[in-house]
């Protein structure tokens, strides 16, 4: 076959598109629906560039076959925030200087999303484990680890 | 690229694809291993079969315990009755890995991944497999001797199967790095004890320390009938060294992996004897 | 100027890169897509060294979506010598290979096509016909009599001004070394060092209409990149519109001008667009490294600590070619003795070649791995004479008014002065004859004088 028809709710809006049947999820998001948030670091699920959420799960987009993207929700970065609307977490990277080269950063971001939605109240050890399938070449994790702490703690006082 | 892609629904739905299309079909259970490979060029399949909706997943109880072979390492992450296959499951990769991987798909990674291999022999695992002809059940054992592959497929791993748990196990897993690694070694150890405190039943797997995971069958014997002492546990210890057959890649040599085993072997005879 | 008066120094200042950074808005070359884009795969060589008899491309022209081929014959200057403007010569890597191969990943001839699928199947199809020769790749063994000379001015080395290394030669090493109380000895060693930046390399070119091409890319040094380009190229610079800036971690590992040349000749063969990103096999093994490195130390001690004569032999592993290699070993060389005063110094510094991915630069490159030598034998000298880890280094620091090893004169040395600081920092009492030393003191420098 020479293309599938992959129909998805992306950021909360239904979305269709054709696409050859082996693309990656991370293909599909990138270069078919032009949404950049989602790196492309490796290929080989080493990296965790691409962590995307689907169903509110992390998975890694270059490893999933977007035709198992059918009838799911796929959240990518784009749909957690935005320049004009960030995320806390976003917010938070951006204070305390936890993206350096920033390729890391949407992975990072939609991996410590994916946590606090299941855990607002993750010890660092916690945050830490959460983020264990992410690399950051630059920042040696300390700014990222206070940055996502610092956002558990905004959401207790809350 | 031009490929048929499959997706059935069910076991004989994909025993049917099997069925016309083996010879050139590569077969995913999560693509943890597949797609990497598809991303780097590795190879370019005309024909893939992906197992994720055949309803292959699940837990189920009935005296002893049925894994089915697409559920993913999350959800093995937290079969608490078989505590060290957990801890081996919440062990590899990130959450994001353990959300697609699966522990049928495990049993295919090659050394020194494939690290669920080492609690499945330490538990006395068995595997299920099916073709469109028949279906087999071998030990886990015969099956990683077994040449296998996920291309130019006959049959399907369909599921795992568990007696009930005995014993105290103990899993260690040396990489180089603290989470998302591959393993330099990988240890299982249980013992089961009899009333005077000596060991009845001993299983020790290695992974990381052959070309595939396997029982240090002579560090198990000499452990039955002994107490769990600093004499007893190095015997094993050495004995577990020289049934390895460890090699030299990226991550560590073989000469480091030997010595690893010993370690490691120690440390988990160790701990159960606390 | 009183510090008050400074508006931005002392202040925490945003990223003014930070927002796109964190909300996946910054544009980085492989988010650049144009209409009508083709992809470019790489053909490398599998093997560590050889001659090439043959390359055969015509089943992969044939594959359907393939649209160009580019090979040796398709570079202008199919030179790439990057420092070459500052006088490391002659000429030795090609930019395609097409007489010999010289390590396992050389680009030898490049695959155009419609999707980056086509292009990576139909690079698969290329048929190479390399006699395979035996590799060259233990250090010492290179700079052996019984090492064949892999490189073509006839031997494994780098030519300093005539010499097979860096000589640097000050005082009587051979002399001192008799009256040494200790002969301490060390060898540190460093396997070359992937940088491993989470975005691989990436270019994509587009011509235009004009005549120029756009180029995009991720290197670390736009002006340089546009003027090694336009020597390959064999065109003026104002050809070259540059866009970048943009880097997802570089480190060293995207300066050396690897992607432009290639994704250019791809555009101007085709009149399209073209992009070429690396894959994470080809960044983790194919890009240039760190260079590994081999020093000995041998070093004349006295009872209170002096070092008083200090021999280094070091061999550099260039890998397969110069790229920042000779430079880099050059300021490998000024810094191998340290920090300290020493007054008979000998330092061979070798620039080898080997048939290895060749090694660039990374983080202080020449630099970082003597400094990493010094100290661990500067921690060697203090636990063989028994002497405190900071007394040794202060005792032994350069002091202002010394001459150095490099025939200059130190000036405002703050090393003694940070060292104290640093044991400040971290709650370290030194005793009072440490704490009083600074660096107009000789006194306290055991008689050294410079």
């Amino acid at each position: 076959m020479e293309s599938i028809t992959v129909t998805f709710k992306l950021n909360g809006k239904t979305t269709a598109v054709a696409v050859e049947p082996l693309a990656s999820l991370r293909t599909v998001l990138r270069e078919h629906l032009h949404l950049h948030a989602t790196k492309a670091g490796c290929g080989q699920g080493g990296c965790g560039s691409c962590t995307v959420l689907v169903n509110s799960e992390p998975v890694l987009s270059c490893l999933m076959l977007a035709a198992l993207a059918d009838g799911q929700e796929v959240t990518t970065l784009e749909g957690i925030g935005t320049p004009q609307h960030m995320h806390p977490l976003q917010a938070a990277f951006f204070d305390k200087f936890a993206a350096q080269c920033g390729y890391c950063s949407p992975g990072m971001i939609v991996a410590a999303k994916a946590l606090l939605d299941k855990n607002p109240h993750p010890t660092r050890a916690e945050i830490a484990e959460a983020l264990a399938g992410n690399l950051c070449r630059c920042t040696g994790y300390v700014a990222i680890l206070d940055a996502i702490e610092d956002v558990v703690t905004q959401m207790q006082e809350a | 690229m031009n490929a048929d892609l499959f997706i059935p629904r069910s076991l004989d739905e994909a025993l049917g694809v099997v069925q016309s299309h083996g010879a050139g079909l590569l077969v995913m259970g999560g693509g943890t291993m597949m797609m990497a490979h598809l991303n780097e060029g590795v190879f370019f399949p005309k024909k893939v079969m992906s197992l994720a909706r055949a309803g292959l997943s699940g837990v189920y109880r009935n005296g002893h315990t049925q894994i089915g072979a697409t559920t993913n390492l999350t959800d093995v992450s937290q079969i608490a009755d078989y505590p060290i296959l957990a801890e081996a499951a919440y062990q590899i990769g990130g959450p994001a890995i353990r959300n697609m991987g699966t522990i049928g798909g495990n049993l295919y990674m090659p050394q020194p991944a494939g690290d669920l291999a080492v609690p499945l022999l330490v538990y006395d695992a068995h595997v299920e497999l099916a073709s469109p002809s028949a279906s087999r059940t071998v030990s886990l054992e015969d099956f990683l001797a077994e040449p296998r592959s996920h291309r130019g497929v006959h049959e399907l791993l369909v599921a795992i199967h568990l007696p009930s748990p005995s014993g105290h196990a103990v899993y260690l897993k040396q990489g180089r790095r603290e989470a998302n690694t591959p393993s330099v070694v990988a240890v299982g150890a249980r013992v089961v004890m009899d009333g005077q405190g000596r060991v009845s039943n001993a299983r020790i797997a290695l992974g990381a320390a052959g070309p595939t995971a396997f029982r240090a069958k002579n560090a198990e014997a000499a452990l039955v009938g002994q107490t769990l002492n600093t004499k007893s546990i190095a015997e094993a210890a050495q004995l577990a060294t020289e049934e390895s057959n460890p090699f030299t890649d990226a991550l560590a040599t073989a000469w480091y992996r030997r010595r690893m085993v010993g370690v490691f072997v120690k440390r988990a005879l160790e701990q159960l004897a606390k | 100027m009183g510090v008050k008066q400074l508006g931005i120094v002392g202040q925490s200042v945003k990223r003014r890169d930070g927002i796109g950074h964190v909300t996946g808005q910054t544009q980085y070359v492989d988010d650049v897509f144009y209409t009508n884009m083709l992809w470019l795969k790489m053909v490398r060589s599998p093997i560590s060294r050889g001659i090439i008899h043959g390359i055969d491309t015509s089943k992969a022209e044939a594959f359907p979506g393939v649209v160009a081929v580019i090979t040796a014959q398709d570079v202008p200057n199919n030179w790439y010598t990057i420092l070459c403007l500052i006088g490391v010569e002659p000429n030795d890597e090609p930019v395609l290979a097409h007489e010999e191969v010289m390590y396992i990943g050389e680009p030898i001839c490049a695959i155009v096509a419609e999707t980056e699928a086509i292009a990576a199947e139909a690079a698969a199809l290329v048929k190479l016909d390399i006699e395979e020769l035996p590799p060259v790749l233990d250090l010492e063994f290179a700079i052996s009599p019984d090492a064949p000379a892999i490189k073509k001015w006839g031997n494994n080395t780098f030519m300093y001004d005539g010499y097979t290394h860096r000589k640097l030669r000050f005082g009587d090493f051979e002399t001192a070394i008799q009256q040494a109380d200790h002969i301490i000895e060390g060898t540190y060693s460093l396997s070359p060092i992937e940088h491993a930046p989470i975005e691989t390399h990436c270019c994509v070119v587009k011509p235009e209409p004009d005549g120029r091409l756009t180029v995009h890319s991720n290197t670390q040094a736009l002006y340089f990149t546009m003027d090694n380009t336009a020597i390959i190229l064999q065109v003026p610079s104002q050809r070259l519109h540059m866009i970048g800036g943009t880097v997802g971690g570089g480190f060293g590992g995207k300066v050396d001008v690897i992607t432009e040349p290639i994704t250019c000749i791809a555009a101007m063969k085709t009149g399209r667009p073209v992009k070429w990103r690396w894959t994470r096999e080809e960044e983790m093994r194919k890009s240039s490294t760190r260079a590994g490195v081999r020093m000995q130390y041998t070093d004349g001690v006295m009872n209170d600590g002096r070092i008083i004569a200090r021999k280094v032999r070091s061999l550099e592993d260039s890998g397969a070619y110069h790229r920042h290699s000779p430079y880099g070993v050059q300021k490998h060389m000024a810094n191998l003795p340290g920090p300290y005063t020493i007054p008979n110094v000998w330092v061979d510094a070798y620039c080898v070649y080997t048939n290895r991915q060749p090694s660039s630069a990374m983080r202080g490159f020449g630099v970082t791995e003597a400094t990493f030598a010094v100290e661990c034998q500067m921690e060697r000298i203090a636990r063989t004479l028994g002497i405190d880890s900071w007394e040794i280094r202060l005792i032994n620091a350069y002091r202002n008014g010394q001459m150095r090893p490099v025939r200059k004169v130190v000036e405002d040395a703050t090393l003694i002065e940070t060292i104290q600081a640093a044991a400040e920092l971290i709650g370290y009492d030194l005793p009072a004859h440490l704490k009083a030393m600074n660096s107009d003191d000789y006194a306290g420098n055991g008689g050294h004088h410079g």
